[in-house]
């Protein structure tokens, strides 16, 4: 009987977990297209009976939502791309380049990590305001560009790789950008798309920096814009999950067209 | 092409480790030098120097008249083996072999014919489109060479570049690389821990030993004339035997070498020196026996023709041409003249 289940019995232990996960899900997707009387109902109907395609198109007239999209599309992507260049060049010269002071810069890049980002929200505010960038996306864009963690993660992944493959192109007349460029990072492409993802989760989730700096509606971010339909009296569930639907979308995508990456390159480096 | 001369050379590791010690060594164009002694002597450490993969502490390397103090490897023009062949993983063959002379700004007509080239020479023509993943060992390190020799450079660094293959490849790659060197006529450096690699490949053999040049001699010469201890033990196999002088009729100030095959069965040797061996382990090989067991106290092994019947415990009496002898100083481990 054990050897007919593709997988071990044990498993079917997580079969509750994964339904306590995927219960908000269902429920956010449910919510999304009822009528507005059907999210106050008790006990809250999982099985919606009919379904208001239009909550979508109300959700998205009810507030600039193209506007919202377009701004976290810019923030997210110059982030990732960002990320990608500027930690590929730090954490490759934390790997593999030896300088003075190295090992001690590297500690204090990391010291920074357990540093939780509420203690140090004010003093950013306060440089991103004397850089004139408040109420704008650069403002959202700046503190952003280049994460302690990218630089973690790709310093760890660029260590295991074999370093007689940086010197052979280093004597086959290869700078030391052009072996980072043509060997290294050619070979570091899971550990990028980890990096990628991470960065595009988190700059598209973010919250709480947007609602600092971020004043006008024409700078909002979707995150903030879905925060429009939580009123201090009324909140319209539907509307709000369907927007919630609309934001996680490209997350989703992104996620899913990655996961094969992602997964490899956490269970390749140093992290464990 | 163009000779690689050590000039005085020292390579200190942070941490205090003298990784080569004042390394005066000049390896003439066109010579096939090997590098020879065990890990952690310095060999590789002294490869890198030349590659420019480390810098020497103090002293000079030159090669050509050049001084390469402080060029980067890439400005040397020396081409390197890796042991781990080091092929671009994400690149197919072709790539592999172009990738030096793509840095070099070469035109992609003469990258094509060099590459056909290469391959013809090599027989890699079938696989230049696979990636090095679905090579096996010895076409890889056939790559390797290959992507070595393309760019046509003035020495050709190997640093192991066998000891990744299985024996029976070991040694038709070994008679291989003899034969391109005859060929191309490039200053060689061959990097090994494998003192028969070292014998039958060199020209020469520079053994290395704890950072420092024991001896530089062609592979007659390091055998026939140890200039000390190190070296005698190091080279041949099985090993030197080492007996004290008192055994074979010196002084206790002096030990005995003896080469395994120069242990002969007493009355095949005129005026030989008389030496009674303890059988313990018998190797039979076939043409030769190799019959191990003590003699004067030592540990000894001695080679004696095939036919010889032997069976552990026998007392064996052996004789030893005085010719046959080398001697050195108890003290200073160095070769003393015969007296």
């Amino acid at each position: 009987m054990r050897a007919r289940l593709p997988f071990s019995p044990r498993h079917l232990a997580l079969v509750p977990i994964s339904a306590v996960m995927v219960l908000p899900l269902v429920w956010m997707l449910v919510t999304s297209v009822e009528s507005l009387d059907q999210t106050r109902h008790f006990p809250p109907t999982l099985i919606p009976t009919a379904f208001h395609w239009s909550n979508y198109r109300e959700a998205w007239n009810e507030a600039p939502f193209g506007r919202f999209f377009l701004n976290s599309v810019i923030v997210t992507g110059t982030a990732v791309l960002s990320n990608l260049i500027l930690c590929s060049l730090a954490g490759y010269a934390f790997a593999r380049l030896r300088f003075l002071g190295r090992e001690l810069l590297f500690v204090a890049l990391l010291a920074t990590l357990m540093v939780p980002f509420q203690v140090i929200m004010i003093p950013t505010f306060l440089i991103v305001q004397h850089l004139g960038l408040v109420d704008s996306l650069g403002g959202l864009i700046a503190p952003n560009l280049v994460t302690p963690f990218g630089i973690f993660l790709l310093r760890q992944f660029f260590r295991t790789l074999p370093v007689d493959l940086e010197e052979a192109a280093r004597i086959d007349g290869s700078t030391r950008l052009g072996v980072l460029l043509r060997v290294v990072l050619p070979l570091s492409l899971p550990a990028l798309a980890t990096l990628g993802i991470v960065t595009f989760l988190w700059t598209w989730n973010d919250f709480l920096w947007p609602l600092i700096v971020i004043t006008s509606t024409d700078q909002s971010t979707v995150q903030l814009g879905l925060a429009s339909f939580q009123g201090a009296h009324v909140t319209k569930w539907n509307l709000l999950m369907a927007g919630n639907v609309m934001a996680l979308a490209p997350m989703l995508v992104v996620f899913i067209g990655a996961q094969r990456w992602f997964v490899r390159s956490l269970a390749t480096t140093g992290i464990r | 092409m163009a000779p690689v001369v050590f000039h005085q050379v020292t390579k200190e590791f942070p941490g205090g480790t003298t990784a080569v010690d004042a390394l005066d060594l000049e390896i003439p164009d066109g010579e096939l030098m090997v590098l020879v002694g065990p890990s952690g002597c310095g060999k590789s450490t002294a490869l890198r120097m030349i590659a420019g993969l480390e810098q020497p502490s103090s002293g000079r390397i030159t090669i050509g008249e050049r001084d390469m103090t402080g060029l980067s490897p890439g400005a040397r023009d020396v081409a390197m083996v890796f042991q781990s062949y080091a092929l671009y993983p994400h690149m197919s063959v072709r790539d592999n072999l172009a990738f030096p002379l793509r840095r070099r700004r070469m035109g992609r007509d003469e990258i094509g014919r060099r590459v056909t080239e290469m391959a013809e020479m090599l027989e890699l023509g079938e696989l230049l489109k696979r990636k090095p993943a679905q090579l096996s060992g010895g076409q890889r390190q056939r790559v390797a060479m290959g992507r070595a020799l393309i760019r046509e450079p003035v020495a050709f660094l190997l640093d192991e570049p066998l000891s990744n293959l299985d024996a029976k490849l070991r040694t038709e790659l070994r008679a291989e690389l003899k034969r391109l060197h005859r060929r191309l006529g490039t200053t060689m450096v061959y990097v090994t821990h494998d003192q028969i690699e070292a014998m039958t490949l060199g020209d020469r053999i520079a053994v290395m030993n704890r950072g420092r040049l024991q001896q530089v001699g062609s592979p007659d010469e390091i055998y026939r004339r140890p200039c000390n201890l190190f070296v005698g033990r190091f080279v041949g196999s099985p090993a030197m035997n080492l007996l004290p002088g008192p055994a074979v009729g010196r002084g206790a100030d002096v030990i005995a070498g003896v080469r395994p095959e120069a242990m002969h069965r007493a009355g095949e040797v005129a005026g030989g020196i008389p030496l009674e061996l303890v059988t313990d382990v018998v190797e039979p090989l076939g043409s030769d026996v190799y019959v191990h067991g003590s003699a004067g106290g030592e540990a000894v092994v001695a080679r004696l023709p095939g036919n010889v019947q032997v069976s552990p415990g026998d007392r064996l009496a052996l004789a030893i041409d005085p010719a046959d002898l080398h001697l050195f100083d108890r003290e200073t481990e160095g070769r003393l003249a015969h007296e």
